[in-house]
């Protein structure tokens, strides 16, 4: 589906994983900011720490709860807008070629900071993969201050957003 | 990595499939909740070693639907034309719940061409009750049990193919799950559960004979597939083994990937 050419483009030359646990630029926390509606942002250093904050009762489901139901709501409106065979093969054609190239990205950068567990590695690429899915979804719905824009940016400048604890984002 | 995407004409229609990496053929089926991008943990960490495919069985996008839904008697079929369209000589397959009914069937069909296969989560067309070495009375008991962990997971928004430890441990993933299973759009899965039901009706007596060497991976904490089965079904083949992972539902594969691709990769080894 030619709506989802630039993103494509977009996934192939975005700097995945390569500013983990770097100081937070001003893009960064501009992105942030526009991305969800909390009071700061902070950050962990390593891998271990963003594996510590992923088990940690601290983060917040309601988060991802209210980030589902953006999903749904906009893949209801994509529907309207494409044919259901094309919309489907529009998004698993993107999926599927997004979720290994952003594995191996993840990979890489685990094996430059050295000492992460794997299953660490597949979660960061999920979870790059269901952001490139979400932009996806609130593109083909034509919706473009979406806060999946921002999501996207963060995890294209290197990052890994990991969630909200209490009114605080949390940004690897 | 270079991925090549094709479709192969069917009489249903086109089968979605991609091919990516190189070395000896390793085939992936998807079950109930998937298509071929549910493997992208596992093509991510094979195709440097393997040619790895994946393909959408048929009725889930991006392959064709099937006019009355599909009917998964035909997926053996499918799999056979797909082997022969790539021209591969020899095959090791891995087939994740419904994937299982396409794996096994192909596998007892063509035992000569598969120098391996991996059932996880699935005893594909076994009938399940009638594998139980407790006469059923176990799975019946597994079925209560589950029936209503399901149900209270559902009111909160939790896919059964993951569970409640599994959401809860990686949100992400679990999202992503959910995300891919809505990929099949229209498809009526109720039906297809059906079918699927209807269609697994073998004994594990049909197994004494079967030569291919292979791995029944479970997790121990599945709500779909009840976990004591993948043990019950590797020691009814000749050269059957087993592995349950702990901490795991009924995606191993995709809940667990780094322990799953390690298992599934030693087994391959020794059947090259």
């Amino acid at each position: 589906m030619i709506l989802l050419g630039p993103l494509r483009a977009a996934v192939r030359t975005a700097s995945w994983f390569a500013a983990l646990g770097e100081p937070l630029t001003d893009g960064d926390l501009a992105d942030a900011r526009i991305y969800v509606d909390v009071q700061g942002v902070d950050r962990v250093t390593s891998w271990a720490e963003a594996d510590a904050f992923l088990k940690s009762p601290t983060a917040s489901l309601d988060w991802w709860n209210h980030e589902e139901a953006q999903r749904k709501e906009l893949l209801a409106e994509a529907g309207k807008r494409h044919p259901e065979r094309a919309l489907w093969t529009a998004l698993s054609e993107l999926t599927s070629e997004t979720g290994d190239f952003v594995h191996g990205k993840a990979a890489t950068a685990a094996a430059r900071a050295g000492n992460v567990v794997p299953a660490s590695v597949h979660v960061a690429a999920g979870a790059a993969a269901q952001a490139v899915y979400q932009l996806a979804v609130a593109r083909l719905a034509a919706r473009e201050a979406s806060p999946f824009e921002s999501k996207f940016r963060l995890f294209a400048a290197g990052r890994w957003p990991l969630g909200v604890a209490g009114s605080r984002l949390v940004l690897f | 990595m270079q991925r090549r995407i094709g479709k192969l004409e069917r009489p249903f229609g086109s089968l979605h499939y991609e091919v990516t990496g190189s070395g000896p053929a390793l085939v992936f089926a998807h079950g109930l909740g998937g298509n071929q991008m549910s493997w992208w943990q596992q093509v991510a960490h094979f195709a440097p070693h393997y040619t790895c495919v994946a393909f959408a069985h048929r009725g889930f996008a991006p392959s064709a639907k099937v006019p009355g839904g599909p009917d998964p008697a035909d997926y053996a079929g499918d799999l056979a034309a797909l082997v022969d369209h790539l021209a591969f000589a020899d095959v090791r397959l891995v087939g994740q719940s419904m994937g299982g009914w396409t794996m096994l069937e192909y596998a007892l069909a063509h035992p000569a061409k598969v120098k391996a296969l991996v059932l996880s989560s699935t005893a594909g067309t076994i009938d399940r009750r009638g594998a139980d070495p407790s006469g059923g009375k176990d799975y019946d008991a597994w079925l209560a049990r589950t029936g209503a962990a399901i149900n209270e997971g559902l009111a909160k928004g939790i896919h059964p193919a993951i569970g409640p430890k599994g959401a809860a441990r990686a949100p992400a993933l679990h999202l992503l799950y959910r995300s891919i299973d809505e990929m099949a759009g229209t498809l009526d899965k109720e039906m297809l559960r059906a079918g699927l039901r209807r269609t697994a009706t073998r004994t594990l007596a049909d197994l004494a004979g079967f030569a291919v060497p292979t791995l029944t991976i479970a997790g121990a904490d599945d709500m779909v597939f009840p976990p004591f089965l993948a043990a019950a079904i590797a020691e009814a083949m000749p050269h059957g083994e087993t592995t349950t992972l702990p901490d795991c539902g009924h995606s191993p594969y995709f809940e667990q990937a780094a322990s799953f691709n390690g298992l599934v990769e030693a087994f391959l080894a020794r059947h090259r």
